[in-house]
């Protein structure tokens, strides 16, 4: 079945938590959140601690209610059975009772999805060789490192062949080859036209397999696109002008005209980088026309963008502010 | 229900892989093990104890007699076979009327006797009357006989030869057995009330203390991080995004937690039956009625645990209010407790007559008192103050509609009935004025009126009648009456002791018949004839024409097992004859052959049985406290009819018309016609201050708090299969009638609204 539908529809979502005797202390968890996931998407949330990301994830599965606006998973209302039937779900520091093995615990959350018999035990056993944990799916799972719990966790969650993954932090605690595995799983299920929702601080991964990224800060929705739309709507573009040494002071007189050239005395080579902001082509071109003039030789230009790292920091930092 | 499944069955793996679960295990294993030697066996009843001895002064009084004797017989033969010592102590104690020998010393010489046998006299024994055990053994060759049984010959020649002396004890008695041991002592009683015994007693009281209170607390202990641990959010939140319901994943678990109980009780009740069938020979399935009932009893405290568990998510606080309700549910149930043992079963009428429209009640406290048709309360008319163990005999309505009653101190040390008894006499011409009546015999166990006026007493040894214009006495002639006869002689002292005071009383049983336990004389209503019971021979007693007495018309001994408790009832036509266990006989009233016979539950057995003044009606009051009918006229027919209360019912009397009276629900009364079943008449005193409290506040308090400590009586009566626990004290036996459905209800109701709590909670809750 082709989905075309969004997977996940927020409109507004607002959370309050209420605490004490009478409910008077409020903390607003979620303040308007609207965004979308589609078909075959690998979403990231983002969003430092306390910043709503896990509330999110939580009405989208009803563990909480949500306070007002809309949430629909699948097309059906948010936290419906019909909609949990279809979702796949890797909580951070998933517990699985110790007295089960990675088979054993299988079979459990299968049961759990209504699947039983030979399906299965079938489904089991792919998701056992997918996930690497072949060889030991009897062992106790008291005995796994926090790495094997976590396949184990993506094995679960993978359990009814949901058409929305909601992981978070899937690759923690992972190896490198683990989380290497888990990337290309998570684009092979995007693909495959599944939806995945994912929740992780390992701003690299989500940069390298998502295709769109929510940053949230606060309860709220602070910046939504793909990786690219994030990084070319920053105002930040740094072009780095490398002169020689002999002539580095010289093109920074000439520079000062367009802008706050920096010199990167940290290099002590022959050739140094002079930093400048730039905000389009045509101020670039003057730059390079100006030191071109001033009969300065520009032995390397690039112009550096910002990783989604800063886009993050950035951002945070703007909502601090 | 798949999912729902999946969390049970993960349940059991869980406890499966708890190591409390198998150290408890292997500890129920070591029970099981330590209760397995445990065997008993059955052998001929041949030794004597004290409490065999009836009566001491009988027995003496027979001895004495005998050794006086000129005439040869087969007590002389007995008596002088005893130890020359114990021989001049009965002569002294004969002569005295003091330091008779204890039933102990008779107990010890006799068993001596027992194991030689050469002071029988084949001849002698001929002339006593030998029961259907006795015939046959006498008729078998010695040589062919194993010892014990040659000794249980012995024995009962020696209680043919002194009639009256010695209680009726069952044929076999058992050895309790522990691997190759066992008990140095017969213990003397029937096979059927060791296994009554055991279902009633000691099989509850195990299961009560390792599970009502063991696996209890211990399955507490290990369960009560069941729910804080499925809190864990890596774990909750992973439960709460599958599609299942919140309030069935809380139920699941809390069903699932309960499984920790079901395997400790599973394999202890199961090992328990194995024993019993092996061991004992009592393959009582009921044993695993249990295993639901604990379970439960578990479930009521953990639906505590686990509503605590989501609210706090600590084991620890779980525990903690457990342990709190748990004492919480004790002080309910021992203020219920005391209520009940202070106030309602005090209160409850154990014997009651009426006569001219006015209720004479007697309660269990020893209170007596009586209600008229306008009295809103009762009035009363002897008090028993709290610590005496006053018991009233009676009271019984005379031909002359006066009242006789008696007031004795019950001691279950002691059970040969009343001593220093006094009859007291309400008379309707002086407005039920107390009159001081004539001394009761030493020994008195029932009072009946006679059928041409008078009164018959019942004693441990035989019947004697006063008549109606001698039972009153005044105090000058009372005074008189207790100073010392001292008319010297080897009786006189004997004679004292056993007939002071009584002079008034006239024995009227034939020479032959003597009263035993257990006996119940009853009068045969339509006509002016007598019944006896006694130890298991029936008599039918015709009025003498010239002469206050009655003689033997008819006479059966009955098969099978005499120490049974017994109820008889008659009338002119029939005799009823109720044995517990066994089925309602009917004989005729001529020969005293069967002619019916009506089945009764084994487990509801007839406590009394009671006809009607005319005679057209038996009333069965059963042990459940209900009651049945019967046709006087011997037709084997039982019916039950629409009174109310029925269930409830404390006693029963029949007025002067022939309608019959219920007291029921303690002390309120209900007069109804037999044949309608309609209700005629209803009294209902008023309570006294702690009755109210226990009406309206400890009563209240006990239906809304679980009652927990019943659900004991719940495990006893699904054990013995029946409705009532039979606790004998001396000769008498007491019926509690078993709470089954408080318990139950209580704890169904309590654990129900707590889950439910605890599902609209998960139901509501954002985690």
């Amino acid at each position: 079945m082709v989905i075309t539908e969004p997977l996940v529809r927020v409109e507004d979502l607002r959370k309050t938590y209420r605490s004490g005797l009478t409910g008077a202390k409020r903390i607003e968890a979620l303040r308007g959140v609207s965004l979308e996931v589609r078909p075959g998407e690998v979403f990231g949330l983002l969003g430092p601690n306390g910043a709503g990301k896990t509330t999110l994830i939580k009405v989208l599965l009803g563990i909480i209610r949500a306070s007002g606006g809309k949430a629909s998973v699948l097309s059906e209302p948010a936290g419906s059975s019909a909609s949990r039937r279809r979702i796949g779900y890797l909580p951070e520091n998933l517990r699985v009772e110790r007295h089960h093995t990675a088979r054993t615990a299988l079979r459990f959350y299968g049961r759990l999805n209504s699947l039983s018999g030979a399906a299965l035990d079938k489904k089991a056993d792919e998701l056992i060789e997918l996930v690497g944990l072949r060889g030991r799916d009897k062992e106790p799972i008291k005995r796994f490192s926090k790495g094997m719990n976590q396949r184990l966790g993506l094995a679960q969650a993978l359990l009814n062949d949901p058409d929305l993954l909601i992981l978070d932090e899937p690759t923690d605690g992972l190896d490198p080859v683990g989380r290497s595995d888990v990337r290309q799983l998570l684009r092979r299920l995007g693909d495959e036209g599944k939806g995945v929702l994912m929740n992780s601080h390992i701003l690299q991964e989500v940069e390298l397999v998502c295709d769109r990224v929510a940053i949230m800060t606060h309860g709220q929705l602070r910046s939504l696109g793909s990786i690219d739309e994030l990084t070319e709507v920053s105002k930040f573009g740094t072009l780095l002008i490398h002169v020689a040494n002999a002539q580095a002071t010289a093109a920074i007189t000439c520079l000062a005209d367009l802008g706050t050239p920096v010199l990167d005395s940290s290099v002590a080579r022959d050739q140094v980088p002079i930093s400048i902001e730039v905000h389009d082509q045509q101020l670039t071109d003057r730059c390079v026309d100006t030191l071109r003039a001033a009969g300065i030789s520009i032995s390397r230009l690039e112009i550096k963008r910002p990783s989604l790292e800063d886009i993050f920091l950035s951002t945070v930092k703007d909502s601090v502010a | 229900m798949l999912p729902y499944l999946a969390i049970l069955t993960d349940s059991f793996r869980a406890a499966f892989a708890s190591r409390v679960l198998w150290i408890v295990l292997a500890s129920l294993v070591v029970v099981l093990l330590a209760l397995a030697p445990i065997g008993y066996r059955e052998v001929y009843t041949v030794d004597f104890n004290g409490g065999d001895v009836n009566s001491a002064e009988r027995l003496t009084d027979l001895l004495a007699r005998s050794l006086s004797s000129t005439k040869a017989s087969a007590a002389q033969n007995v008596a002088k076979a005893l130890p020359d010592e114990l021989r001049e102590q009965v002569i002294k104690g004969a002569e005295s009327g003091e330091q008779l020998p204890r039933r102990g010393e008779y107990a010890d010489a006799l068993n001596n006797l027992i194991k030689d046998d050469s002071w029988y006299d084949a001849d002698l024994w001929k002339q006593v009357a030998r029961f259907g055990e006795l015939k046959e053994l006498d008729a078998q060759d010695a040589s062919t006989m194993e010892t014990r049984l040659v000794q249980r010959r012995s024995r009962l020649r020696i209680e043919a030869a002194l009639p009256g002396a010695f209680r009726p004890r069952p044929e076999r008695s058992l050895k309790i057995t522990y691997a190759v041991f066992e008990t140095p002592f017969d213990l003397p009683i029937r096979r059927q009330r060791f296994v009554e015994l055991l279902n009633q007693t000691i099989f509850p009281l195990i299961l009560n203390n390792l599970f009502g209170i063991g696996a209890v607390f211990v399955g507490i202990l290990v369960t009560s991080p069941i729910i804080p641990e499925m809190f864990q959010p890596g774990s909750l939140h992973l439960l709460l995004s599958k599609p299942i319901s919140r309030p069935a994943l809380y139920l699941s678990k809390f069903v699932g937690g309960c499984a920790f109980v079901l395997l400790c009780e599973t394999l202890l009740i199961f090992g328990l039956w194995l024993i019993a069938g092996f061991r004992l020979d009592i393959w009582n399935h009921r044993l695993f009625y249990c295993i639901p009932v604990f379970v439960f009893l578990f479930a009521v405290y953990y639906s505590v645990s686990a509503l605590a568990a989501l609210q706090w998510r600590s084991p620890i606080v779980s525990i903690a209010i457990t342990v709190l309700f748990w004492f919480g549910c004790f002080l309910v149930g021992i203020a219920g407790g005391v209520a009940e043992g202070f106030v309602t079963e005090p209160a409850k009428i154990r014997s009651m007559v009426a006569s001219k429209g006015t209720v004479f009640t007697a309660t269990n406290s020893g209170n007596f008192q009586e209600i008229g048709e306008s009295d809103r309360a009762y009035l009363p008319l002897i008090t028993a103050t709290f610590g005496t163990n006053i018991r009233i005999l009676g009271p019984v309505r005379m031909l002359d509609d006066r009242i006789v009653a008696a007031k004795t101190e019950f001691n279950p040390f002691n059970p040969l009935g009343a001593d220093n008894a006094a009859l007291l006499i309400y008379d309707p011409q002086q407005s039920w004025k107390e009159l001081p009546g004539l001394k009761l015999p030493r020994g008195t166990t029932q009072l009946l009126p006679a059928p041409d006026g008078g009164i018959l007493v019942a004693t441990n040894s035989g019947l004697l009648f006063a008549p109606a214009d001698k039972l009153l006495v005044d105090a000058t002639a009372e005074e008189a009456a207790d100073k010392p006869a001292d008319s010297g002689g080897l009786f006189s002292g004997l004679q004292k002791l056993l007939t002071k005071n009584t002079e008034e009383f006239t024995a009227v049983l034939p020479a032959t018949i003597t009263l035993s336990s257990p006996s119940e004389v009853v009068l045969a209503n339509g006509s002016k004839d007598l019944v006896v019971y006694s130890a298991g021979t029936l008599y039918w007693l015709s009025k003498d024409v010239d002469g206050p007495g009655w003689s033997e018309h008819a006479q059966l001994t009955s098969e099978g097992d005499n120490t049974l408790e017994t109820s008889i009832a008659a009338t002119k036509d029939a005799v009823f004859l109720a044995r517990k266990g066994e089925p309602l006989r009917i004989y005729n009233s001529a020969e005293l052959k069967m002619i019916g016979e009506i089945p009764t539950e084994e487990t509801n057995s007839i406590a009394r049985l009671v006809s009607s003044p005319n005679g057209q009606h038996v009333v069965a009051q059963f042990a459940d406290h209900s009651l049945a009918l019967i046709p006087g006229d011997g037709t084997a027919s039982m019916e039950t009819p629409s009174f109310p209360r029925q269930g409830n019912i404390e006693s029963i009397c029949f007025d002067e018309a022939g309608n019959l009276w219920l007291a029921h629900d303690i002390d309120r009364l209900t007069l109804v016609d037999v044949s309608t079943a309609a209700t005629l008449q209803q009294r209902k005193p008023a309570r006294d201050l702690w009755r109210n409290v226990d009406a309206w506040i400890i009563a209240p308090i006990r239906y809304i708090v679980p009652q927990t400590g019943e659900v004991s009586e719940v495990v006893i009566s699904l054990i013995s299969g029946s409705k009532n626990l039979e606790i004998n004290i001396g000769d008498q036996t007491q019926r509690v009638q078993l709470n089954v459905v408080r318990p139950v209800a209580t704890c169904l109701g309590f654990t129900v609204v707590m889950l439910l709590l605890g599902c609209f909670y998960v139901h509501r809750q954002d985690f």
